[in-house]
């Protein structure tokens, strides 16, 4: 129901120093680029400043000496600065694009890098959305700076420079003239700039609300309906909308009125070029050449100046999306391996736990309180317990994906923390609820990258009964899996996931047995593939079915993140404690559901 | 998404134009002033030219200037006029198509909400409006008719002063016109392709960070980074060799019109040597061919818009032409909307009926679609105010969809529910539902203060009557802990309220507006054992003559109702009180052996 904040503002954690601090290494490895990029920008500038010298050329010296083929060569020279002018923009965008595009693959990748090695605690917090939208958007928003305005930025300072010595050359006096309208049409750039940036942002900010209003509203909407509050909602929407249509419209008409003063002080620079040079023309202080070029620059003064206008709102979002990005490459690795870490050949002796508490946050609950359990290697062992009790934190835990608050995880006597967590993880096989698949192909997701060789891969299917699901889908191995592996069942999910834990011979096997019903004819190959899998090798079960849990070495009770009960099957029933509540739960279930015709 | 012909596009958008249809004409006159006072700009050049050329003296100089001056302010009025007319229909067609386009999302059921999701609702309802829509509804229009005026009164003065040298001037512009449309296409595709690759990222990394735990767990962190690391150098070659056809393009069109210029130097200026025209008709036309740029890529712009407002328009009606599953309409002015109109009142007012209503099922049948499974068959019960009926059954068994016909959320695709006597599709659905109090399992509360919860925009619900459903619904000790109590704003910009926090809050708001019937929908999930039976004995003297029904699994609620109705998989198995039903041999003794079973385990 509830949405989280927009992320159109800035978070305020960095200043703008801090963020273009960090910016500049990124550019150093494309220093050359745009370094390259910026002569031909400066070419390219030379070339527009040009195109008006030489107009002036044709009408003062070609056409006023009645000189044909020289008009010829001016026209020719003309055409030339403008094919030039093509060439050389045409490959400085593909220049920078290139260097701009190469930058933000690099950011991207190791963006995402970093990503891979963050904890899993920081993934509790970020829903997929939000670190896609990182990687993704931010890094897009980062682009626009680095290919267009950046270079473009310096490329109108200097083209600017360069039309007023151009004139200044010709005529200093004109210039002059000329000059009166820059103040003008700085402080109507200012003025304008300064008074619509603020409504622009309310309208960002308004447009967040509207998303997030009707986000509530369409998730809302069976309780609107039951209320009757229709009417109510249309209405409380209709005031949001008509307020973004009055805030947009106010910014809208200042744009209009800023776009024509700006037009206008373009007639008025004419008028003026034309009535006082006009009138220096008359007594030869000037030539007609000289006017015509310096209306030809002052219709370019404009294009520089809405652009500068643009590229602050481009800066302006390029700035935010760089601090996000920082904000999340300096999220710490709060679960980093050794300098040195220790070797682990493979499973000799026992799977300790030796008081261990844990809690997420240091003023949070804790969520296991004391646990000391072993598992012996070659021993099936068991976690059972209702719901929220804490089992799958201690296979949490096991696997590293957090480290443990008191007390210590060993294997064969060495603390897990002094291992590589990929080292770690490597021997260890799991067994998910439901195997999670990733986009590809039936291979890939069962090696998930690991050295295995197709044999390998075909024994283990084999051994897991997932070799027929093998043999079902129409490319074998390499079958494309739908999205969420929506061509596989429940039940070939199972397999699959059997065979992907212990496709590289895992020291240890870790199940979340699953939950979710399937019929009984699978039910019963799920069984078959699940002993097949355990078959000599060292197991620790979160179980939920009466069948696995009985031969089980050990079961472990858990309940409110402690251990309360412990031995096997028959000894806990004797206990008469949770265990038998537990078994005398799912008997009941477990009738049930014989007595159910299916 | 469905391509829309030209003609279904401009009826869709007639409809928008019909409030506004007496400012065409007068932006339509406003466009041709415009063009015709740009027009007039070279004129008064080449006369100053000519001017200084035959030496005619400065009064006639300066008078011209002058003329420019006031040509300048005449084009700053109109076209500050046209241009905020257009920005304020503009900024009015996409509040029209949003709030138009949102009301009838408030007339759809659960079949279209799970059909669309909310994300795409969500980016229908703003970007696509705002970015690809609106502009071109109004702008997008005048704006090429604004070029087709400039062009045409354009090439009219430049025949008039030289039609040779108009040739050259006007040459180049169609070919510009025609590149814009031919590459637009092949630019498109291009941007298609990286749109692709920007796709095949994302659901690499989407499926990466959903999936995190697996990663993690098989160490499978390299394999990822390659994949990962290969999509983005595929979006990243997809985009440059996009931007290498875009900047052909660009330069292209960014350049072509100087062809026309070089003609017009060329031809103009030995014509000029020769005598045959003046200066000032050379410079006049150098103008002409810098008045006519802009209009041409107007004139492009509006097809290449064109096709993507049409790709929303498509999107935006394909909402639209859904029917609603429940044939209530929300009836309200006429659309679409105009933001000067008035606002949308609620309609709705204190409950009429304060009257003991029965509910009475009536061998309902349900299922969403007609070709789908049935969720309820033939289920038929009563329950009588002053009563507590409890709905229970497996997951599944189709107690949601039962309580939900009560309020029509949906309705019954068989038999007949009668509320207090009558078909409940022949009451007025306002009264019907202001008659009830609904509870949904999924607590949905919304971003602002608990207050406005649990009013929930009904107006005649005064304090003391909140402060009551404060107290049955056991929020009292929290509220008071909170610094601004009953305004303390829950949800994204505020206080993350617990789920039994949400569900008392829910049921606040159901128990506020006084109901004759009170429907929950398995609330108490998240309420301990106290404060569920604390709320229970409330409840019974706070509203005494409600006719309540309650989808449960508790025992306690089970034991405390006055008649049990157990569902298994759509139809009614077993009917009775606590006392007849909880017998060894009964399906329902199954269901709370080991529901009670699982209370105690789980406490």
């Amino acid at each position: 129901m509830f949405r989280d904040g927009f992320e159109t503002e800035r978070s305020g954690d960095m200043t703008n120093r801090e963020v273009l601090g960090r910016l500049r290494p990124l550019f150093r490895p494309y220093g050359w680029h745009f370094g390259g990029a910026l002569v031909l920008l400066l070419t390219a500038s030379a070339l527009v400043i040009a195109g008006p010298i030489l107009i002036k050329r044709a009408i003062d010296v070609n056409i006023a000496g009645g000189d044909t083929s020289g008009l010829r060569v001016t026209v020719m020279l003309y055409l030339a600065a403008q094919l030039a002018h093509l060439g050389i923009t045409y490959a400085m965008r593909n220049w920078l694009e290139w260097a701009g595009q190469s930058m933000m693959a690099r950011i991207k990748k190791k963006l995402f890098a970093h990503l891979l090695r963050l904890p899993m605690s920081f993934y509790d917090g970020q829903p997929p959305g939000r670190l896609l939208s990182r990687v993704e958007n931010d890094t897009q928003a980062l682009r626009m700076l680095f290919t267009t305005t950046s270079v473009m930025l310096l490329g109108d300072l200097f083209l600017f420079v360069g039309m007023y010595v151009a004139m200044a050359m010709v005529s200093v006096r004109l210039t002059l003239v000329t000059a009166i309208i820059l103040p003008c049409l700085l402080g109507v750039t200012i003025f304008f700039q300064k008074r619509t940036y603020p409504i622009f942002i309310e309208v960002r900010k308004l447009t967040a609300e509207i998303c997030a209003r009707l986000t509530e509203f369409i998730q809302g909407m069976p309780v609107l309906r039951a209320f009757e509050r229709r009417h109510w909602a249309a209405g409380n929407f209709q005031r949001l909308n008509r307020e973004k249509f009055r805030v947009e419209f106010r910014g809208e008409r200042l744009i209009v009125l800023w776009f024509n003063v700006i037009f206008f002080l373009e007639a008025v620079a004419f008028a003026l070029i034309l009535g006082i040079g006009g009138m220096w023309a008359l007594s030869g202080l000037v030539t007609i050449g000289t006017l015509a070029m310096f209306i030809g620059y002052v219709r370019r003064f404009f294009d520089p100046l809405f652009r500068l206008s643009e590229q602050l709102a481009v800066i302006q979002k390029a700035i935010a999306a760089a601090e996000r990005i920082f904000l999340l490459l300096k999220e710490p690795l709060t679960i980093d391996d050794p300098e040195r870490p220790l070797d682990w050949p493979g499973l000799a002796n026992e799977v300790r736990f030796e008081n261990v508490w844990f809690r997420y946050r240091d003023d949070g609950e804790w969520v296991l309180q004391d646990v000391s359990l072993r598992i012996p290697a070659g021993s099936r062992c068991a976690l059972v317990g209702p719901t929220g009790g804490g089992k799958t934190t201690v296979v949490s835990l096991l696997l590293r994906f957090y480290e443990v608050t008191r007390g210590r995880i060993l294997i064969d006597g060495v603390d897990i923390r002094s291992m590589r967590q990929a080292e770690l993880r490597r021997k260890i096989g799991l067994v998910l609820q439901d195997i999670y698949l990733f986009p590809g192909n039936l291979e890939a997701n069962l090696t998930l990258g690991r050295d295995v060789t197709r044999e390998r891969v075909e024994a283990a299917a084999g051994l897991t009964l997932s070799n027929r699901v093998v043999a079902r889908l129409p490319d074998g191995y390499a079958s494309d899996l739908s999205e969420r592996g929506a061509n596989v069942s429940v039940g070939e999910r199972q397999l699959l996931s059997f065979t992907r834990a212990i496709v590289h011979d895992p020291a240890l096997l870790i199940l979340d047995e699953a939950t979710s019903a399937v019929d009984p004819a699978t039910e019963a190959t799920i069984g078959r593939a699940m002993e097949r899998t355990f078959e000599g090798r060292t197991a620790l079960i979160i179980a939920h079915r009466l069948s696995t849990i009985r031969r089980c070495d050990t079961i472990f009770v858990v309940h409110h993140g402690r251990i309360v009960e412990r031995g096997s099957h028959e000894e806990l029933l004797d206990m008469g404690g949770l265990y038998r509540s537990l078994h005398d739960l799912q008997l009941t279930e477990g009738s049930y559901a014989a007595h159910e015709p299916s | 998404m469905q391509p829309m012909s030209l003609r279904e596009q401009a009826r869709w958008m007639v409809a928008y134009w019909r409030p506004y249809r007496h400012e065409v004409p007068i932006l339509l006159i406003l466009t041709i002033v415009n063009a015709a006072i740009l027009v007039v700009y070279p004129i008064i050049l080449k006369r100053i030219v000519n001017g200084i050329e035959n030496a005619t003296g400065a009064g006639f100089l300066l008078q011209n200037a002058l003329v420019l001056v006031a040509l300048g302010l005449g084009q700053f009025v109109v076209y500050v006029t046209m241009q905020t007319m257009r920005a304020r229909l503009n900024t009015r067609f996409d509040f029209g198509v949003r709030q138009r386009a949102f009301e009838h999302l408030l007339d759809m059921g659960p079949t279209f909400f799970s059909r669309f999701r909310t994300g795409d609702l969500v980016t229908r309802l703003t970007d696509d409006i705002t970015e690809k829509l609106s502009w071109y509804m109004c702008s997008g229009i005048f704006r090429v008719i604004e070029a087709f005026s400039i062009i045409i009164f354009g090439i009219v003065m430049m025949v008039r002063l030289n039609p040779e040298l108009t040739l050259y001037a006007a040459g180049p512009l169609p070919v510009l016109i025609g590149l814009f449309i031919i590459t637009a296409g092949k630019l498109h595709a291009r941007y298609k392709t990286v749109q692709e690759t920007i796709s095949r990222l994302n659901e690499k990394l989407e499926s990466c960070f959903s999936g995190i735990r697996v990663v993690k767990a098989f160490a499978a962190e390299d394999v990822q980074r390659r994949t990962v690391e290969a999509a983005v150098d595929d979006q990243r070659c997809a985009e440059i060799r996009a931007v290498r056809w875009q900047a052909v393009i660009d330069s292209l069109y960014g350049h072509i019109w100087q062809l026309a210029i070089v003609g017009v130097l060329l031809a103009g200026g030995v014509a000029a040597i020769q005598g045959s025209i003046s200066l000032g008709d050379l410079i006049a036309f150098d103008s002409y061919v810098l008045l006519l740029v802009w209009p041409m890529f107007d004139v492009g712009q509006f097809f290449v818009r064109g096709r993507l407002s049409a790709v929303t328009v498509g999107r935006i009606s394909e909402l639209e032409f859904t029917p609603p599953e429940v044939s209530d309409r929300l009836d309200g002015a006429p659309m679409p909307r105009r933001p000067d109109g008035p606002l949308i009142t609620d309609i709705s007012s204190p409950p009429t009926t304060t009257d003991r209503l029965t509910v009475h099922f009536d061998g309902v049948g349900f299922r969403y679609t007609d070709a789908g499974a049935d969720v309820l068959n033939d289920v038929s019960f009563e329950a009588v105010p002053g009563s507590m009926t409890a709905l229970a059954g497996e997951i599944g068994s189709g107690k949601s969809s039962a309580l939900a016909m009560v309020p029509r959320v949906v309705d019954p695709t068989g038999g007949r529910l009668l509320v207090g006597g009558r078909d409940a599709r022949e009451w007025p659905p306002q009264a019907l539902r202001q008659a009830i109090g609904f509870v949904s399992q999924e607590p949905l509360l919304f971003s602002t203060s608990v207050r406005e919860n649990i009013r929930f925009g009904r107006e005649w619900i005064e304090d003391p009557a909140i402060e009551e459903a404060i107290d049955a619904a056991r929020l009292r000790e929290e509220i008071e802990g909170w610094t601004d109590g009953l305004e303390t704003l829950v949800g994204s910009r505020g206080l993350r309220l617990s789920g039994g926090q949400k569900q008392r809050v829910a049921l606040a708001r159901a128990l506020a507006g006084r109901p004759s019937i009170l429907l929950l929908d398995d609330c108490t999930a998240s309420l301990d054992a106290e404060t569920e039976e604390a709320v229970w004995r409330d409840l019974l003297t706070a509203l005494p003559s409600c006719t309540a029904i309650v989808v449960t699994h508790r025992p306690a609620t089970l034991e405390r109702a006055d008649q049990i109705v157990v569902l298994d998989r759509g139809t009614v198995r077993e009917i009775g009180d606590f006392a007849a039903l909880n017998r060894p041999e009964t399906y329902f003794h199954r269901l709370y052996v080991q529901w009670k079973l699982r209370d105690e385990v789980e406490r």
